[in-house]
């Protein structure tokens, strides 16, 4: 565990900084998992281990069960997103406009696939089904900014930009 | 009641029967891969579907309950071919590592995939490709071979409550797994191996050892704590390979602790005593068992000559059969005419004894199973994870199955508390009190059961004025524990339908477990929760036979079958049958014993599987007491710490290297039979009490320890009906057993009390001496991992706990600045020692907590002989 990483020990429970303390209402309601899941979630961009150990004793259901719960959905992350997420559009429009090899570009471009970060931390690519701006396709969206009409020289250049802004 | 039809065969269940199982009863197989009767139906294989008469389609056995005049059919070719797909479709995945998986030959999926000549797959697919875990102890899981039955996962969390385990992942990716895949870290009591079908989870210590169908099965009784679990033992050229738990034999149904199930590793220690050793100049030498029983013939001879039978004594361990503790007592007190013979430190066995006066039978009153049937549960001072963990299993049954409302009164946090509805955390010894605050608050509002306590009790006026002093506002400023918990705990044990207390025995002072049981069973007569099924008293023995021991006479005042010795009409019976004269006066109790062994009193002291240098309190007190005593002989399966002081060391056999009978926590009377022969002249402890006896000029008895019972039998009554054949059966025995046609007693006191009516005897909560200069209660006792001396001696139980600790409790640890792993001296006022820190929220704030063993570094370096509770000092190092 790292020492930067927003909570402390207190023996063996842990203290989660920030987290949405509201829900502690639900203790001893195994039926709350989900939404303390996603609140942590919400707070830290994924759910740390000691999050689980925290929820499972408010909860009274043990770690390897939330564990179990946590890789069941596709919703909940146990790594940290990137500090910019990248989702790349494969909706049909952008799919029919070359989505693929816009992907294929990312993947070379940084190394890795779809759901996976930079070893930097600094970028995590997310696939997702339609981003409601097919005009632009093929697109991809950066945190919040909306990249369109994308080549891979495109490509390149983009992500340059965010790795040169640090 | 419901009537069904299965292949057309009529068969009648209780409603609420699955199809699958009355299937059996009508001896119908049907095959599955995910059930088990140790758990509740799940229905994840589809291998147990049949078909109904007049319905379309199949359903599986294991998931669907009977109804009147239902016609199943189990063997249709439909499903028939239904099982083969299914079976083709679990194959997709598996590896077919079969010549090379330990489960071979007793895999069921192997099983049915030969009964179905499944011998091709149309159905392709990758094969899953995950590494093994070869890290966890005892335990090693190969989840290729996993056929997702989730037996393992279920059996963790429905019978042990530890859930390890869990599905983790979805669809082709699932699998069985601890959160983040660590290496398991768990109780390993191994139920999770021992429900897997196929190959994925092995004993690691059996793994790639023999072949199942080569090694030899012995049905036998653990030699552990006072569960009397039943162990099937596989042997093969005269070595354990495996242990294992068979469903549908003994108590435990299969499940066992680490200890019973991996803990027997001792029986090949290379520390084993496999000669007579003779101490010459200070060292020993190997003897033959002529030369060792000689010079012990002679000297105690000598000795009796000398100063009579009075100067010799002897200790002798409840880990031995009952026909060797029936035989040695013989022996001590008709040969060598001795009454100073106790075992257990005689510290052990208050409870029992306190359950004698008060209702007429020194032990549990009901049987282990009933317990999972109970309503209400409270675990008195019963650190059962630790001490009893299959008891704790039929705790966790109650709780997640009926939920049952468990209380756990203790002065620790502990692990139990995971199930319990209330944690009563008293302050230390203070259990007594809490008791009382209870009974006083039935009283109060009226819910004693008036008509159980004016038809069978007595003394409920003398119990009512000392309960006067019980206010709530009392007992909570004498035990620390909240007014309103204890008065609701005592309201629903009050209205319970089963309601059950479990105390385990122990190092505590002879008080305090007296007082403790009476004031259980005060409170059992007043509730009236006793004398029916799925309640009354359980005393937990620490020892295998810890139970035997008692009915046996292995104590100063008791003769066999609780005779009391100072009546002259019973030591006459036993005199007439042994031809033999046993003293008139009552013997000394152990801690007694040796006192007077430090005073010089004690010439000769025969010790036989006892440890007291670790096992009694006050170590160093105890070294000099047995150093000086004139001659020493020890009996042990080891050179034991208090074997090294001896002059002679006689080498015994293990519990599964002879014949013999334990007697239970629940007065289960259980046949040991012999998985090995013994190492080198290591010989079974009641051949070698023979041969003493053979050669001090008596015969002791005929040479079979079946013979022995039959000795026994005919002058204990509670034995009476007790035979080798009859025993010969998975539940053995309970006791009263009068004649060869009573059947036992599950429960005690249905009708009536032996003594007509059960006795309150009302007990004052006395506090104890207040020591202010020693800061820290100390609280000693074994642990999960080890029972004593022999769990030491097997690797695997020492590899996941070696060495001794102090559990410091957090808050404590804090304020100390203390971390965990950190060494600390603790002194008292007996001695002082240094151990690591172990920092749990399992202890409470100002107490601390030493495992019992550990020998030089263990608790009972610190304890005192009076043994009420310790005070210790805590110092960094």
């Amino acid at each position: 565990m790292k020492a930067s990483e927003p909570w402390e020990r207190a023996g063996d429970k842990i203290r989660l900084q920030g987290f949405n303390l509201e829900l502690w209402k639900y203790e001893g309601e195994p039926g709350s998992l989900i939404p303390l899941l996603q609140a942590a979630q919400r707070d830290y961009s994924y759910i740390p281990e000691a999050a689980i150990h925290y929820i499972s004793d408010i909860v009274g259901i043990p770690p390897a069960q939330i564990y179990g719960v946590i890789t069941f959905y596709t919703q909940f992350r146990l790594k940290p997103l990137g500090k910019y997420l990248l989702r790349i559009c494969n909706g049909t429009a952008c799919h029919v406009n070359g989505s693929k090899l816009m992907g294929q570009v990312i993947e070379d471009e940084l190394g890795i696939g779809v759901g996976q970060t930079t070893e930097d931390g600094f970028f995590t690519v997310q696939s997702v089904a339609c981003l409601g701006c097919c005009s632009l396709s093929p697109v991809m969206v950066i945190n919040e900014d909306t990249h369109g009409r994308l080549d891979p020289r495109k490509i390149r250049k983009i992500l340059k930009s965010y790795q040169s802004a640090g | 009641m419901v009537t069904l039809t299965i292949d057309g065969i009529q068969v009648t269940v209780p409603p609420g029967t699955m199809i699958l199982e009355a299937a059996a009863k009508a001896g119908i197989k049907i095959p599955t891969l995910c059930n088990s009767k140790r758990l509740i139906p799940f229905g994840a294989c589809r291998v147990c579907v049949v078909q109904q008469k007049g319905r379309r389609g199949l359903m599986p056995a294991c998931f669907n309950p009977v109804r009147n005049g239902m016609e199943i059919l189990t063997n249709t070719p439909d499903i028939i071919k239904a099982r083969k797909i299914q079976l083709q479709l679990i194959l997709i995945s598996h590896p077919l590592d079969c010549p090379v998986c330990d489960a071979g030959g007793q895999c069921e999926l192997q099983n049915l995939v030969y009964e179905y000549g499944v011998s091709e797959n149309s159905f392709k697919g990758e094969k899953a490709n995950l590494a093994t875990d070869h890290v966890s102890p005892f335990i090693e899981r190969n989840l290729n071979r996993c056929i997702l039955c989730g037996m393992c996962v279920r059996i963790c969390d429905e019978v042990v409550g530890a859930n390890e385990i869990s599905f983790l992942n979805r669809g082709f990716k699932m699998k069985i797994g601890t959160d983040f895949d660590r290496p398991m870290n768990c109780e390993f009591c191994g139920q999770c191996v021992s429900v897997c079908p196929v190959g994925a989870l092995n004993d690691r210590m059996f793994l790639h050892k023999a072949r199942p169908w080569d090694m030899k099965e012995t049905q036998t009784i653990c030699g552990y704590c006072g569960v009397g679990c039943t162990l099937t033992v596989g042997t093969k050229n005269g070595r354990i390979l495996r242990v294992r738990g068979d469903e549908s034999r003994g108590v435990n149904q299969g499940t066992l602790c680490v200890k019973g199930r991996f803990g027997w590793e001792y029986v090949h220690s290379p520390e084993r005593l496999t000669s007579p050793l003779i101490k010459k100049d200070g060292s020993f030498v190997k003897a033959t068992w002529e030369e060792a029983i000689g010079l012990v013939v002679k000297r105690l001879k000598e000795i009796k000559s000398e100063k009579g039978g009075s100067a010799i004594a002897g200790l002798c361990s409840p880990r031995l059969t009952n026909e060797e503790l029936y035989s040695y007592q013989k022996l001590m007190r008709g040969v060598l005419g001795t009454n100073h013979i106790d075992h257990a430190g005689g510290y052990s066995y208050a409870a029992p004894l306190a359950l004698r006066e008060s209702l007429g039978y020194a032990a549990s009153t009901n049987s282990i199973n009933e317990i999972r049937k109970a309503d209400v549960i409270i675990a008195l001072r019963s650190d059962l994870s630790e001490t009893h963990p299959v008891i704790k299993s039929e705790g966790v049954l109650a709780v997640k199955r009926r939920k049952a409302k468990l209380i756990v009164v203790n002065s620790r946090n502990i692990y139990l508390n995971k199930f319990s509805a209330f944690n009563l955390l008293v302050k230390p010894g203070s259990e007594v009190a809490l008791i009382n605050g209870m009974m006083q608050a039935i009283l109060q509002e009226g819910l004693a059961k008036e008509e159980f306590v004016s038809s069978r009790t007595e003394g409920i006026e003398a119990l009512k004025q000392s309960l006067k002093n019980y206010s709530p506002e009392k007992v909570e400023a004498l035990t620390g524990v909240s007014r309103a918990s204890f008065v609701e705990a005592a309201r629903l044990f009050a209205k319970a339908v089963g309601g059950v207390i479990l105390i385990s025995t122990g190092q505590a002072s002879e008080k305090k477990d007296r007082d403790l049981a009476l004031a259980a069973s005060n409170l059992t007569l007043l509730t009236g929760q006793i004398g029916k099924e799925n309640a009354g008293i359980f005393i937990l023995g620490e020892k295998n036979n810890s139970q035997g021991a008692l009915d046996m006479g292995l104590t100063p005042g008791w003769l066999p079958g609780y005779a009391n010795l100072g009546n002259p009409s019973e030591r006459e019976r036993f005199e007439k049958s042994w031809k033999l004269s046993i003293p008139e006066q009552e013997g000394m109790g152990a801690l007694s014993i040796l006192q007077a062994a430090e005073e010089g009193k004690i010439a000769g002291l025969y010790i036989a599987g006892e440890n007291p240098l670790v096992a009694y309190p006050d170590s160093s007190r105890t070294k000099k007491a047995l150093a000086a005593v004139d001659f020493l002989v020890v009996q042990d399966c080891f050179l034991s710490e208090t074997a090294s002081l001896a002059q002679v060391v006689l080498p015994a056999a293990s519990f599964v290297e002879k014949d013999g009978t334990f007697t239970n926590a629940d007065r289960r009377v259980q046949q040991v039979r012999p998985g090995l022969y013994p190492p080198g002249q290591a010989r079974p402890d009641l051949w070698i009490f023979q041969q003493l006896s053979k050669s001090l000029g008596y015969k002791l008895n005929d040479p079979s320890a079946k013979a022995v019972m039959d000795e026994i039998k005919n002058l204990v009554p509670l034995y009476g009906g007790i035979d080798y054949a009859r025993l010969d059966n998975p539940l053995g025995l309970q006791w009263p057993c009068s004649s060869a046609d009573h059947p036992g007693t599950p429960f005690l006191y249905e009708k009536d009390f032996p003594a007509g009516k059960g006795k309150f005897i009302p007990v004052e909560f006395e506090e104890g001496p207040a020591e202010t200069e020693s800061p820290w209660f100390l609280i000693t006792g074994p642990t999960m991992v080890h029972s004593g001396s022999l769990s030491l001696m097997s690797p695997g139980l020492t590899r996941l706990q070696g060495e001794s600790y102090v559990q410091v409790h957090p808050e404590d640890a804090r304020k100390l600045g203390l971390e965990d792993n950190q060494k600390v001296i603790l002194r008292s006022k007996q001695g002082q020692i240094t151990v690591k820190t172990l920092v749990s929220w399992n202890a409470a704030p100002g107490l601390l907590f030493v495992p019992c063993h550990f020998g030089q570094v263990g608790g009972n370096c610190l304890t005192g002989r009076d043994l009420t509770i310790t005070k210790v000092q805590l110092e960094k190092v």
